[in-house]
């Protein structure tokens, strides 16, 4: 019980860490790289969480959840790089500045 | 991408300094949220076990994977051809074979490949087979694959490139066709849309994830080769008829 619950607590820090970095790093590969450490803590979520119900074998539900959404994750960041690459030929910057911000 | 000028948050240090104690918070609540969970809740691992006899497999993650729901698991191969035709969209190319390849080869990197390349194959399909049975299926097997396809195209080799637009296009959408097949003939019999009779369900999910891992492993391997900065710069020039 307070096995899993080690593992989970660990999966919300760093989800919450990336999430500090997704909105306080303005760099857009940083952005991206933060939106990963979110769902690497997702992804320790679900795996630990499968591990609550054990009856036989772990809940297989969420480890599915998981073996999709590790791939899946990867293809997005790719989409996501190559839209970052498109963002920077065509502006000449990779931060993403508000304008309005005099700071 | 950039200079190697500074690249710092742009963020003043006090309203990072807030943003880090907002997020302390949402960790904070989500940590009570978990410990609230109840502790008896048995979530799906009872209806997954008394369903394991009409699954076709023996391993509970592919049966969820590949047959109970997997709606989900065609609807995320769909989400892997949208990130490569994203992808494409933006480099407006429809297939990767104008990319530049990389130098050729010295000979220890070719050793090591021809030493490498026929392992990775192997152990790509005794993931595919051994989903069945225990871990493994077609995810992995599509990863190692793809992974396979990347390191032949960073010593020199064609890989994926080197197919014909019309191959690349049917590698990319054969996992999510044979889905739609299933999907097609069973609203033709107006069944359940992904609904597999029980004494050929086994071989249809082998079948299917055998497409999968093809596509899984050419979409993995297109998004990494596709985003490499050799590739000519075509993003100013207009879209060209193919």
């Amino acid at each position: 019980m307070s096995q899993y619950l080690a593992y989970s607590i660990t999966g919300m820090i760093i989800f919450a860490l990336g999430l500090h970095g997704l909105v306080v790093l303005s760099h857009i590969l940083r952005k991206i790289i933060c939106i990963n450490v979110m769902a690497g803590g997702v992804f320790l979520f679900l795996i630990s969480v499968a591990a609550r119900n054990f009856d036989e074998f772990p809940d297989p539900v969420p480890q599915a959840m998981l073996l999709t959404g590790v791939v899946v994750a990867l293809s997005a960041t790719a989409f996501a790089v190559a839209l970052a690459r498109r963002i920077y030929t065509v502006t000449g910057q990779a931060e993403l500045i508000d304008e309005d911000d005099p700071s | 991408m950039s200079s190697p000028e500074k690249v710092t948050a742009q963020i003043k240090a006090p309203t990072s300094f807030l943003l880090g104690l907002a997020c302390a918070g949402i960790a904070l609540f989500l940590i009570a949220a978990l410990i609230e969970l109840p502790d008896e809740a048995l979530g799906l691992t009872e209806l997954s076990k008394q369903h394991m006899d009409e699954s076709g497999v023996e391993h509970p993650v592919t049966a969820v994977l590949l047959n109970f729901r997997a709606y989900d698991t065609w609807l995320e191969v769909g989400v892997l051809l949208m990130a490569v035709m994203g992808m494409l969209l933006f480099q407006r190319r429809s297939d990767l074979r104008d990319i530049e390849r990389m130098p050729a080869p010295d000979p220890v990197l070719n050793w090591l490949i021809q030493l490498l390349f026929p392992m990775m194959v192997l152990v790509s399909g005794y993931l595919l087979w051994m989903g069945k049975f225990s871990s493994g299926g077609a995810f992995q097997a599509g990863v190692v694959l793809g992974a396979g396809g990347v390191l032949l195209w960073l010593a020199g080799h064609p890989s994926i490139s080197g197919f014909s637009g019309r191959l690349f296009r049917f590698l990319l959408t054969v996992g999510f066709g044979s889905f739609l097949l299933v999907a097609f003939y069973n609203v033709l019999l107006s069944q359940a849309i992904l609904d597999y009779p029980v004494a050929y369900a086994g071989t249809i999910i082998l079948i299917i994830e055998a497409a999968a891992t093809i596509s899984i492993a050419v979409t993995v391997a297109a998004l990494i080769i596709g985003l490499q900065p050799v590739i000519r710069d075509r993003d100013r020039t207009p879209l060209e008829p193919h």
